[in-house]
């Protein structure tokens, strides 16, 4: 498989603020990559950094063999970097529906595709992004990302603050779109077991710094590293 | 006495319509890139002058100045844009007041040195001058005519704002910049075309005022408080804000100037002050 994102000894922060310290990662089209970590350690950062929303000091990020780093924020989302925030970010005054149209790109993802797998959506297209449950927010996040017909897909706890049953609804459509849309993605998860169980690679991030990497299936069949690893102390 | 107060509702929203039109790209502007632009009058004053000057020295029609006016501000806004206010945004508060209020001094000399500095005056055609009579009550032809052209303007920007995928765009980027950015949306594109549509809004405005509001090189220092006034009290950022509080200081200016003219232009400012207290972030505001 043809590399698509390549991390090399990135060291990133806010400001002047140093977070992610010499953090280096690679990604094959189509790949899974587990991104776990305490609180505060700086998946988020990771994945802003992505996204051109912090200040690199210093590394190197590629996108299919070209300067990732060189492109503003939203060249980044248009060359196929598909965000779904942390703080999922909705535009209160667009319409369910706008959140798809108004970022949309051509490709495979089109409105009626995300309605497919998101028929909630569907049924709230009229209301407001300020009107919307935690659950139909994330979808909307998720669904929004999806209409810019990224090659990487970046969840930051997709699953955060929402309730069991939406947890499993959510999900289904998660384990899906990971395993089927062809997108790789890097996903985000407090539940590490969950997101070891989507992915085919880990990485954990300790202080900004990486810990632990390797396959997703050994980490997950070994608990006392993985407690020792994420478990909150 | 109904008489007299339909004929003082009338004349505010008329002034007010024309308060909306030159400040609504004020307000998105300052909503969409939080930028301070103290000189957004000189636009509406290089609109005015355009339709004079046109009318006057090229013998064009009134009415065919208006889209001319809008133009040359739009290009005007375009131009600066591109120039000059892009270095500035992410600059403080303060250097973009003092930048754009040198913008302002700029503006009033070249005018005076253009134009001199006395009032420029157009002469309106015919079926605009005069009276309409409506129910036993006499309307100034002129003001019809302001309002009409206000609705349409309003109806217009409504539209493209809240029907086009452009209009999308905007509402997001003003929303959330990082969150527009983060998703495709090149937030710097739509805040440079957001300008000129304002800069040229505030043109058509200008041009449209010189009967009510004058034209002078001293324009854009005169009417400055209006304008921010708009914005403060409508909410940055927001149409219906903009649309109402310009409704309110129109018809609060007018009543008040017709009811207590010893208090005069001062009105205004106690409005201001009452509704600041009572919505910080403005009618229509959102708190950030
Ligand atoms: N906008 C910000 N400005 C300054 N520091 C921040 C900002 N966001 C996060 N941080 C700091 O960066 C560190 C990593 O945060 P984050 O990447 O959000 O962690 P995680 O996503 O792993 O919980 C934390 O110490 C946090 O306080
Ligand atoms: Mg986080």
């Amino acid at each position: 498989m043809a590399e698509l994102l390549a991390v090399d000894g990135v060291t990133a922060g806010y400001g002047d603020g140093v977070v992610l310290d010499d953090v280096s990662l690679r990604l094959d089209e189509g790949d899974t990559l587990a991104l776990l970590g305490r609180n505060g350690m700086g998946k988020t950062t990771l994945l802003v950094t992505l996204m051109g929303l912090t200040r690199l000091h210093r590394g190197r990020l590629s996108w299919r063999g070209a300067d990732l780093a060189a492109l503003p924020t939203h060249r980044r989302s248009r060359a196929g970097l598909g965000w779904v925030p942390q703080e999922r970010h909705m535009f209160a005054s667009l319409t369910v529906e706008e959140h798809l149209t108004a970022v949309a790109r051509p490709g495979h993802w089109n409105v009626a595709r995300v309605y497919g797998i998101f028929p909630r959506l569907a049924e709230r297209r009229t209301n407001f992004g300020n009107q919307l449950s935690g659950g139909e927010q994330q979808m909307l996040a998720i669904g929004r990302a999806l209409m810019v017909n990224p090659g990487l897909l970046l969840l930051d706890e997709p699953m955060e603050g929402l309730a069991p049953i939406i947890v499993q609804e959510l999900m289904s459509v998660v384990r899906d779109l990971v395993a089927d849309s062809g997108m790789a993605v890097i996903v985000v998860e407090q539940h590490a077991k969950l997101a070891l169980s989507l992915t085919r690679q880990v990485i954990v991030l300790e202080r900004g710094r990486v810990v632990h990497r390797g396959a997703s299936e050994a980490l997950l069949a070994d608990p006392a590293t993985l407690q020792r690893l994420v478990a909150v102390s | 006495m109904l008489g007299h107060l339909v004929g003082v509702l009338f004349d505010g929203v008329a002034y007010g319509s024309l308060l909306f039109v030159i400040s609504i790209g004020l307000s998105v502007t300052m909503g969409l890139m939080n930028f301070v632009n103290l000189a957004h009058g000189a636009f509406a004053m290089l609109g005015g002058y355009a339709c004079a000057v046109l009318m006057t020295r090229a013998g064009v029609p009134f009415l065919a100045t208006l889209p001319l006016a809008f133009a040359a501000a739009a290009a005007a806004g375009i131009v600066l844009e591109r120039t000059l206010y892009q270095r500035l945004y992410r600059a403080t508060h303060l250097e973009q007041v003092m930048f754009s209020i040198g913008l302002v001094f700029m503006a009033v000399a070249g005018a005076t040195w253009a134009f001199g500095p006395s009032q420029a005056a157009v002469r309106l055609p015919g079926f605009l001058r005069g009276q309409v009579h409506v129910a036993g009550l006499d309307f100034g032809a002129y003001r019809v005519f302001l309002i009409g052209v206000v609705v349409v303007v309003t109806i217009a920007l409504h539209l493209m704002l809240v029907r086009t995928r452009f209009g999308a765009q905007v509402r997001a980027s003003v929303d959330n910049a990082v969150a527009a950015a983060g998703l495709g949306i090149d937030v710097n594109r739509v805040f440079a075309v957001t300008f000129a549509l304002g800069s040229g809004l505030a043109g058509l405005g200008g041009a449209l005022g010189i009967d009510v509001l004058g034209l002078d090189p001293t324009f854009p220092l005169k009417y400055m408080v209006y304008f921010l006034l708009v914005v403060a009290i409508g909410g940055a950022g927001t149409i219906k804000g903009g649309l109402v509080a310009a409704m309110v200081l129109g018809i609060a200016d007018v009543a008040g100037k017709y009811y207590l003219p010893q208090a005069g232009a001062f009105i205004i400012y106690v409005l201001m002050v009452a509704l600041m207290i009572l919505f910080p972030a403005g009618l229509y505001g959102r708190r950030t």
